[in-house]
């Protein structure tokens, strides 16, 4: 028999799985769901429609965690956690059950409903934009551009490229998973808890670092490893990036290494387990 | 089939619940496994299902290590928590979704079971008493046909005619390759089911013996005065309820209470008649 891997044992694991917790993932896609059209309900055609689309992928974000805690919520009550962890499944298939049903159901499912509810609201905002503010083609694309799913950052919109979005996706399903596993109460909250307070931290650390070797007051975001922005007495503001291949490793390392690690850390977890 | 050597468990590290624990249990008996609330049967229960992880020692299950907890050793072994955590689902659909991970399940015994120990089986299993639950999950864990079936405290919650149900179910379900263990602080509610005994306290064995050795060394009787071979006794309205040293080789009928209460009060007599 194989231990780590069976399609028939992984597809009953899944069909179990969603069968159980498919009223509740359900539930939490519709909140989704009414958010996001919320988001761009509160919008009108005189402002610009990235805000929505910004909105829509932060709650994307924000629902991720929140689906994998579902998920993953069998430890809170020892006897549920016992029946987990005893259930004929290998940790891998049990992991993998909680990355597909994250990434390969959820995710293009939540992309596919954002992209129909913005193109709607799109429309009937162009429409009106054009019957009561006369706006010109070229107004229409700048002002209230359809929402696109592009690797390559636009300069014209606001909102997060499609890659950050994608790498805090799976850098956040990794945290929960993470969180669900090292926590059994609480563990949305605690895990919020620590990576806050990690982030915090690191910020805090990154900043001191560069005082120190710059030698003036500079500030860094939490994950600008490879850029500095240092602000000198008379207030002038300059940038300092690190070299090109230097920032790609660092791209790399942020979007690709840290919720890879996340996901790995969550899947070696899952064998040290105990109730 | 369950081979425990110089187990250590605790947990805190500082207070060790047992240590150098070691115990042998073979097929075709039903162990019933006695001892005080905190004892730490449930603890030694979860070790050999691989749900708690020895500090250290080794534990052997159907020559598996449980720490592992592979699919193939998962479904050779079952175990019935004190409490059940069960979805919100039907008995149909739970034996549709669960059943099929257990290779040896039969259907025909598990509705066998469920008409015996009278639970409808056209209910949602969140809906239910708590003991009904409990009696869905041991008809489940008996149908699964697993070599070891790990029961703790399954008549709680069982109402008297529950109770007699489930000892006539279990004793019939019992084969020679099949190894039954029962926790439990309710030792009359094992009466005439168990042919093994183990009690447990203070962090080690007092006593592993089958019910044919205990009729050899120890007689249960009624007696009007105390002598040195009394190792426990209890007031009575024909005199005095007696555990004595068998010197004559009499013919009793075990009372689990007074055995419990014998062995409790005198470990080392017990361990001198028993080794």
């Amino acid at each position: 028999m194989n231990n780590t891997f069976n399609f028939r044992r992984f597809g009953l694991l899944l069909r179990k799985t969603i069968y159980e917790k498919g009223l509740v993932l359900g539930g939490t896609f519709i909140l989704v769901t009414i958010l996001i059209m919320f988001s761009y309900s509160s919008t009108s055609t005189n402002r610009q429609s990235s805000f929505s689309q910004s909105m829509g992928l932060v709650i994307g974000l924000f629902s991720v965690t929140v689906w994998v805690n579902i998920l993953l919520n069998n430890f809170s009550k020892k006897s549920a956690a016992a029946s987990y962890l005893s259930l004929p499944c290998s940790h891998f298939e049990k992991w993998l059950s909680v990355f597909v049903i994250t990434i390969f159901m959820y995710l293009p499912l939540f992309l596919v409903v954002f992209k129909v509810i913005d193109t709607l609201f799109l429309n009937h905002f162009r429409d009106l934009a054009i019957s009561k503010f006369h706006y010109s083609t070229k107004q229409l694309e700048t002002d209230l551009p359809y929402l696109t799913y592009n690797f390559i950052e636009k300069d014209n919109l606001n909102r997060m490229p499609f890659s950050i979005f994608l790498a805090c996706f799976f850098g956040l399903g990794g945290v929960a998973v993470v969180g669900s596993l090292y926590f059994n109460q609480k563990s949305y909250i605690k895990s919020a808890l620590v990576f806050l307070g990690l982030a915090f931290t690191l910020s805090l650390a990154l900043n001191m670092l560069f005082d120190t070797i710059i030698g003036e007051k500079t500030s860094t975001g939490i994950f600008s490893f490879t850029k500095a922005v240092i602000t000198t007495e008379n207030e002038r503001l300059f940038t300092i990036n690190a070299s090109e291949s230097i920032q790609q490793i660092g791209k790399y390392f942020i979007m690709i290494f840290i919720p890879a690690a996340l996901w790995l850390i969550g899947l070696v977890r899952f064998s040290d387990k105990e109730l | 089939m369950i081979n425990i050597q110089n187990l250590s468990f605790g947990y805190n590290r500082k207070k060790m619940l047992y240590e150098n624990l070691s115990l042998s249990l073979e097929a075709g008996s039903i162990y019933g496994l006695l001892g005080k609330n905190g004892a730490g049967k449930s603890t030694l229960l979860c070790n050999m299902m691989g749900l708690l992880f020895p500090v250290s020692g080794k534990i052997e299950v159907v020559q598996h290590n449980p720490q592992k907890r592979q699919p193939s050793f998962l479904q050779n072994v079952y175990f019935i928590p004190e409490e059940v955590a069960l979805p919100s689902i039907s008995i149909h659909t739970y034996l549709e979704l669960y059943a099929p991970f257990y290779p040896k399940f039969n259907e025909h015994q598990f509705y066998k079971y469920l008409k015996e120990l009278e639970v409808p089986s056209d209910q949602k299993l969140h809906k239910m008493s708590f003991g009904q639950q409990k009696k869905a999950i041991i008809a489940f864990g008996l149908a699964c046909n697993t070599q070891v079936l790990i029961m703790d405290e399954p008549t709680n919650g069982l109402d008297i005619p529950s109770k007699s149900q489930f000892r006539k179910l279990v004793a019939a379900a019992l084969t020679e390759e099949r190894l039954f263990i029962i926790s439990t602080h309710q030792v009359r509610d094992l009466d005439n089911l168990i042919d093994q005994i183990i009690i447990i306290d203070e962090s080690e064995v007092l006593l592993k013996a089958s019910i044919t050795n205990i009729n050899e060394k120890l007689c249960f009787k009624t007696v009007a005065e105390l002598d040195e071979n009394v190792l426990y006794a209890e007031d009575s309205l024909k005199g005095k309820t007696v555990v004595a040293v068998n010197v004559m080789g009499e013919d009793s009928r075990i009372n689990m209470e007074h055995l419990f209460n014998a062995v409790i009060a005198n470990p080392k007599r017990i361990k001198d008649i028993f080794n």
